[in-house]
């Protein structure tokens, strides 16, 4: 998880130039910043990612992104695509760059040009890496399967900016997208919600109905399939497919035996929070 | 034949052996199409009902809350016929009747459980939110075109016997018990009754169900705490008192033959008889009550009818049956009234069997003018609510002056004429309610019928 933008002290920058990547790319953007002969912090928020360069006479200095700081926190930097910038006079709490402006800049333009073929990856980088749930079998390389080990459940920028070499870590994902091993999913939160047991019979077992009102409300902001996860005050906890159903306002319906095997029963409040299938939301 | 005379056969007929027979043959019948519903399904039951007594309306349809519902039909079920009809049932048909009455009363399960499943079913929902239903509504929507008609005679009968078994009957027994034990004159228990009927009736069916909900559960811890003390008093006669149960439900053992055939024949005629009235399974009233309940499925409220008899019959009428039979005091009974305040064998012994039936009959007195009213309103629209209250309780004031014994008996057995076009409803509804409860237990969603 990505530190506050207080904790880094980003909204104490005094904003005095700003804009949008899609306008400025990054490194006609740090070009010109470090020419102008100020000395300062860019602060850049994009989806997922927040990082920050620092300048000094004529030199960046200081780059941090996600969990990586110096040349490879450029790199990550350089495969954004959106996001926004504000750059103001600043004290810089440390330098983790020597390289000349010259060196620097070559850098962040070879790893913009890496990161252009790799179209799989969205621009999106706050979606989140789940594994795609086809029954199909898949050959992977070690790094692939390392990477498929890990991204579950990360956002994108997560998974870039683990330790490990950006541009590499970029193209491997990108593959494990593009053959559809892996899926980025726009994710929202939703908030949990205390709904009152009332018991179903009959051979179906392991499905939640909620009131159809409820349940498009769901649908609408978590934008993909869900189940939902049932959480009983006695400590049973559960995950439910979930279908709606007329007239339960209010309501969830739980398969009698499975009910009881939360320890609850008809009129129980139950804590009730829909999660992306095969996704991790946490409420 | 004069009208009188008239009335007394029919009434003979329509409260007789005979028509206990068919109470019991549509009772089976129902008890099968449901999958045997009171036995198989028994746990279920309590989960849904006792177990959850402490939730809260379900928002879906309805008026009031399942609980509630059961409560208003509760208040109308249990009245003089638990208390001094159980006395005379003890009366005529011995210790063996109580089992028969159980027998009756299990199986007048399935039947509560259908009335309050269709009444559910097929009850109207009108456009303020309101609904109504009952068996006129089962009997006119349900049946084929054909018989639609018996929907009308159901709520014609129920509007105008509600005014006997549900008003003078109560209002003056509740007046001539208060005056006996407190010297309490009739007219101010009428003018009492008459004005919070009226405050309550009102407000209509939340108002209703609100009362219901607080005092119905009252009357029966008070009778159950009073009912409980008695039998400690009687401890060492309880034991004897069971066994004269089931001894006497199979005739006398001391008696052979043709007097032993006699009393088992007595014993089942009283006994059924209670079974059957006391709950009023069959007569299709507290359908009226039930259609209120806001329930996601119909099913879900028929449970309801079935605790409701099991908390009339084999609850408060077992536990009045106990008193009795270990109080000693029905060898030297001269009437069931009489036999029934000198049971209670506790300091102010009359007094509390005064309040007791004072509770009962009041509940009933307000439940079966909410029946009356739906029924006529069935028939003549919303507008006829109000003359319907005020009519009632006016009824309810002069009652407790007594002297309506012509009126009574006619009332009666309109009452009792209520039974056939249910009871034949109920026979030709079968197979809705078979549809109903294989669709429940199979986690069907509830398709209310269309038109």
């Amino acid at each position: 998880m990505l530190p506050q933008p207080a904790e880094r002290g980003i909204l104490t920058v005094k904003k005095m130039l700003k804009g949008n990547l899609a306008d400025l790319p990054l490194p006609e953007l740090l070009q010109t910043l470090a020419t102008s002969s100020r000395g300062g912090l860019l602060a850049i928020r994009a989806p997922g990612l927040e990082g920050r360069v620092g300048f000094r006479a004529q030199r960046i200095v200081m780059a941090k992104a996600g969990g990586l700081a110096g040349a490879d926190a450029l790199r990550l930097l350089a495969g954004l695509r959106q996001g926004t910038f504000a750059f103001g006079p600043s004290e810089l709490e440390e330098e983790n760059l020597a390289a000349s402006l010259a060196e620097a800049l070559t850098g962040v333009l070879e790893a913009l040009e890496a990161f252009r073929p790799l179209t799989a990856l969205p621009e999106d980088w706050s979606r989140v890496l789940q594994k795609s749930g086809r029954r199909q079998e898949f050959e992977l390389a070690l790094p692939e399967l390392q990477l498929y080990t890990e991204a579950e459940g990360k956002t994108v920028a997560e998974a870039l900016a683990a330790p490990g070499e950006v541009l590499e870590r970029a193209r491997t994902l990108n593959r494990l997208l593009a053959r559809g091993v892996l899926v980025a999913r726009v994710v929202r939160s939703v908030a949990p919600v205390t709904l009152v047991a009332l018991p179903y019979y009959g051979p179906v077992t392991g499905l939640a109905y909620v009131d159809r009102a409820l349940y498009q409300r769901w649908s609408e902001r978590l934008g993909a399939p869900f189940r939902l996860r049932v959480r009983a005050p006695r400590g049973g906890e559960a995950t439910f497919r979930v279908e709606p159903r007329d007239a339960i306002p209010e309501r969830v319906m739980l398969h009698d035996r499975e009910l009881r095997k939360l320890r609850a029963a008809r009129g129980t409040r139950l804590k009730v929070v829909p999660e992306v299938e095969d996704g991790s939301i946490k409420p | 034949m004069d009208l009188l005379s008239l009335n007394a056969l029919v009434n003979r007929y329509v409260w007789g052996p005979e028509m206990m027979l068919v109470f019991l043959l549509v009772g089976l019948y129902l008890t099968v199409r449901s999958g045997f519903v009171q036995f198989a399904r028994i746990g279920v039951i309590l989960r849904e009902t006792l177990g959850a007594i402490r939730e809260r309306a379900l928002g879906a349809g309805g008026e009031i809350t399942p609980f509630q519902a059961t409560m208003v039909a509760l208040g109308a079920t249990m009245g003089q016929g638990n208390l001094i009809g159980v006395t005379a049932a003890l009366l005529a048909g011995g210790p063996g009747a109580i089992f028969w009455m159980w027998v009756a009363g299990i199986v007048g399960m399935a039947t509560k459980f259908a009335e309050a499943t269709l009444a559910v079913h097929y009850r109207r929902r009108f456009a303020d939110g309101s609904v109504s239903g009952g068996p006129m509504y089962y009997l006119s929507r349900g049946l084929p075109r054909g018989l639609a008609w018996l929907g009308g005679l159901y709520a014609l009968l129920a509007a105008l016997a509600a005014f006997g078994i549900g008003n003078l009957t109560q209002s003056s027994a509740m007046a001539a018990s208060l005056k006996a034990a407190f010297a309490i004159p009739p007219g101010l228990t009428g003018l009492f009754v008459a004005l919070v009927v009226a405050f309550i009736l009102g407000g209509g069916i939340r108002r209703i169900a609100g009362f219901a909900q607080t005092l119905v559960p009252l009357m029966v811890l008070v009778f159950l705490v009073a009912g409980v003390a008695e039998l400690v008093v009687y401890a060492g006669r309880l034991g004897g008192a069971v066994a004269a149960i089931f001894q006497g439900a199979f005739g006398a053992p001391a008696v052979a033959g043709g007097l032993g055939g006699y009393a088992l024949a007595q014993a089942l005629k009283a006994g059924v008889g209670r079974g059957i009235f006391s709950n009023e399974a069959g007569l299709g009233s507290a359908a009226i009550a039930h259609a209120q309940a806001q329930v996601d499925h119909p099913v879900r409220q028929g449970f309801w009818g079935v605790i409701e008899v099991f908390l009339d019959t084999l609850v408060v009428n077992t536990l009045m049956a106990l008193i009795l039979l270990a109080s000693g005091v029905l060898p030297q009974a001269t009437g069931a009234a009489q036999a029934f305040v000198a049971a209670w064998n506790l300091p102010s012994g009359e007094a509390i069997a005064a309040v007791i039936l004072a509770l009962f009959v009041f509940t009933t007195l307000v439940s079966w003018g909410f029946y009356g009213e739906e029924a006529a309103s069935f028939l003549l629209g919303e507008g006829i609510r109000w003359p319907y209250r005020i009519t009632y309780v006016v009824v309810a004031f002069v009652g407790a002056l007594g002297g309506f014994e012509t009126v009574t008996a006619i009332a009666d057995t309109l009452n009792g004429l209520m039974a056939i076009p249910n009871l034949l409803g109920l026979l030709l509804l079968g197979g809705a309610v078979a549809r109903l409860v294989r669709g429940f237990f199979r986690g069907e969603p509830w398709q209310p019928p269309q038109g």
